[in-house]
């Protein structure tokens, strides 16, 4: 097996094999991850994405070596801790970046060690072929000529090879010499988001507290709007003068950046949360823990929507910190026939917008709009169908009467029955099949009753229960 | 006697301190006042009239049912006149519906999404608020009609809901222009700032003999006695009204069509006006 072969050739070779499709993004992610562990031996890394099978990873170590006891220990160790991971890995140290790049990619191949450590550029750069330049096709047309190795290229005049195969070839030869200057861009540190206040004097107030935290408030929105971020879930710590550390965290609907909103809903918090303040808090720390890109929003002219999208979300943000996560919710459909699983009310996940009117909107109809499909329904549905005792003249014939919480319904127009049967796939104790029916008393009021088993069927007495109204 | 004098003398004079006082309160709420004093109890209006008293203006609502068991009938026209009203706007505005957890109408559920949408409401708009304590609740109801959304509420028990809770609310409503419709319990009904408060009870629907189930005829669309039991600036009336294709319709009262069985229990006695 080689690499460039087809799938089919494959397969007929090796006919257990499992195929995969590649998924450049998943493996440059992983990159970038590698390379940001790669920085317990230089603040300074960066992951370098070439073919597959021949991405990188460059670290600058000056100044880095002494550390580890030298050179060859710190890229021993680095080479020991990516192989761990199950990784083939061949690495250079060289006094340019160019030369590293292609001593790791061509020559350390070589070695028994896996690796190369040069203090000198120009005899092992002359060594090397000439697609260690990082020139990508310009490597070809210069075999053409018969310029294998980069020592070949070192006495032809400059103005010629850059007429001729472009002037990047120059610009990476005098790199790799290091007669031009390279500048790696390192990956950027994670940003922690976080304000803190430290006070000689402890507070002792609930008041003096929602101050300090207006103020941190201010401080961390400043962090964040620097980077255009937005808060999603946010940390107060308290620290008490004896130690102890109190925490009140909130998370917000849409990624927030307002001060006034986030000491408004830390203040509620507060109020309801009851801590114990004791001989007083002396450090107050603001972390946002987990954050989201917020971009300035522009309404559009032509929006339905007369609302600022952001006000929904405060809105919920405000009933959630009161009432509670579970208190505040939104309607979620399933598939499923059966009626308690086909719909209900979920709470609030908070995917950005507080009502989903523009996220589930674009999804055009295949067959034929939502309300046409959907069923005939109670407005109201009882969570746990209620049974009720239903005097009915033919055993699979609509109820005539019925008593339901100790009072009695004559029955004057019956619709049905809508037979619903169990969803087979589903664990359930005796599953048995439904026949809804929806009725109107003599009153006028509707019901929605529905008898469980098939009568001769799944049992000799079915029984009934009402599980809406209206 | 010095008194009964004076109120002689001012009736004579056609009470000028009432007019001042008339004056006074539309300086101060413009509308809240009749503009022409109509004679009570009248009965058999136009429809068109009656059509547009069930457009319901911004501000805010009541309705109640007749009796317990009228509870889901109430919210049904509760929430027809929600989403009559919502059709009116031009704009799509989130609907908040703030429910009290242990209220009467919990007794018969929860809204039901795929039902919703039958009586005219998008259920992705709606958020669903539940609170267990009455001042949570009207809380909750008074910050989402400042964040300038609808409101569809419930009342679960009458103390705290009183005329300045309710005052509230409308004056909230009314700055955005939005409704807030408010389905109260059946009884201890005590005044409140709301413009109007309707009373609902079910009444039976046509026949439609081709749709129902073996034996028993199948239910036409449903219908309603809606009482306006308080309206301000209109006297009370009640008529029957019924929920057909997506808007209700007011029934006239037809004596020979449609003629009600003879087993029908005698119309629900008139409640004294609040």
């Amino acid at each position: 097996m080689r690499r460039g072969q087809a799938v089919a050739d494959a397969k007929s070779l090796e006919p257990g094999l499992q195929v995969e499709s590649a998924s450049p993004a998943l493996d440059k992610r992983l990159l970038q991850a590698l390379a940001r562990a790669c920085g317990r031996w230089s603040p300074w890394t960066a992951p370098d994405p070439g073919l597959p099978g021949e991405d990188g990873i460059v670290l600058d170590i000056t100044g880095c070596a002494r550390l580890f006891g030298g050179e060859e220990k710190l890229v021993t160790a680095t080479l020991e801790a990516v192989r761990e991971q199950g990784y083939v890995v061949h690495a250079a140290a060289a006094p340019t970046l160019g030369l590293a790049w292609g001593l790791a990619r061509y020559a350390a191949r070589q070695e028994s060690s896996g690796f190369i450590i040069t203090d000198t550029v120009s005899e092992p750069l002359n060594a090397l072929p000439v697609e260690a330049l990082r020139i990508g096709p310009v490597a070809e047309q210069l075999r053409r000529f018969g310029l294998k190795r980069v020592g070949d290229l070192a006495g032809l005049p400059r103005a010629s090879l850059a007429r001729r195969f472009g002037r990047e070839l120059v610009a990476r030869l005098d790199q790799a010499r290091g007669l031009d200057e390279e500048v790696l861009n390192p990956l950027q540190p994670r940003t922690h988001y976080r304000a803190r206040l430290r006070f000689p004097e402890a507070l002792l107030l609930l008041d003096s507290i929602k101050q300090t935290v207006r103020e941190t408030a201010n401080t961390l929105c400043e962090q964040l709007d620097a980077h255009g971020q937005g808060l999603r879930r946010a940390e107060l710590n308290l620290y008490r003068v004896d130690g102890k550390v109190l925490l009140v965290s909130l998370g917000t609907a849409a990624p927030a950046r307002d001060p006034a909103h986030i000491t408004r809903l830390f203040s509620e918090k507060l109020d309801r949360a009851e801590i114990d303040i004791g001989f007083g808090i002396d450090v107050v720390e603001l972390r946002a823990s987990e954050t989201a890109p917020l971009n300035t929003q522009q309404s559009g002219l032509l929006d339905r929507d007369d609302m600022a999208p952001d006000t929904m979300a405060r809105l919920t943000d405000r009933l959630v910190v009161r009432l509670g996560d579970d208190q505040v919710r939104r309607a979620a459909r399933r598939e499923s026939h059966i009626p308690e699983r086909a719909a209900g009310w979920r709470r609030n996940n908070g995917n950005g917008t507080a009502l989903a009117v523009r996220d589930s909107a674009p999804a055009p109809p295949l067959v034929a709009p939502q309300a046409e499909i959907d069923p005939d329904r109670p407005l109201l549905i009882l969570a746990r169908p209620e049974p009720a005792q239903a005097v009915a003249e033919i055993p699979d014939g609509p109820p005539r009467s019925f008593i339901w919480r100790r009072v009695r319904h004559l029955v004057h127009r019956a619709e049905g029955p809508e037979r619903l049967a169990p969803e087979w796939w589903r664990d359930q104790l005796s599953p048995r099949s439904r026949d809804y029916f929806r009725v109107e008393t003599r009153e006028g009021r509707r019901f929605w009753l529905y008898r469980e088993g098939l009568f001769g069927l799944e049992t000799t007495t079915p029984e009934w229960f009402v599980h809406g109204a209206s | 006697m010095d008194w009964n004098m004076r109120s002689a003398s001012s009736r004579r004079k056609g009470r000028p301190q009432l007019d001042q006082l008339r004056a006074k309160i539309r300086d101060i709420a413009p509308g809240a006042l009749p503009a022409l004093p109509a004679p009570p109890g009248v009965q058999g209006q136009a429809s068109g009239e009656v059509c547009e008293l069930l457009d319901l203006q911004a501000g805010l609502h009541e309705v109640c049912p007749q009796d317990y068991l009228d509870t889901p009938s109430a919210l049904a026209v509760q929430t027809g006149f929600f989403s009559q009203a919502l059709r009116r706007q031009d704009r799509a505005c989130p609907i908040v519906w703030v429910r009290r957890t242990g209220g009467r109408s919990q007794d018969f559920g929860q809204p039901y999404p795929l039902a919703l949408r039958q009586w005219g409401l998008a259920p992705d708009r709606i958020l669903l608020v539940e609170a267990s304590e009455t001042v949570d609740t009207l809380w909750a109801m008074e910050e989402a009609l400042n964040a300038g959304a609808w409101l569809m509420g419930e009342i679960g028990s009458e103390h705290r809901y009183d005329l300045t809770a309710s005052k509230r609310l409308h004056m909230a409503a009314q700055a955005h222009g939005a409704l807030a419709l408010i389905l109260r319990s059946h009884d201890r009904v005590q005044p409140s700032a709301a413009l109007t408060r309707w009373r609902i009870s079910a009444r039976p629907s046509p026949a439609e003999a081709w749709r129902g189930a073996t034996g028993l005829p199948g239910m036409g669309a449903p219908c309603f006695r809606a009482q306006l039991e308080r309206a301000r600036g209109g006297p009370p009336r009640s008529f029957d009204i019924e929920w057909k294709h997506a808007a209700f319709h007011v029934l006239e009262p037809a004596p020979l069509a449609n003629r009600p069985a003879t087993d029908l229990p005698p119309a629900p006695a008139q409640r004294q006006i609040a």
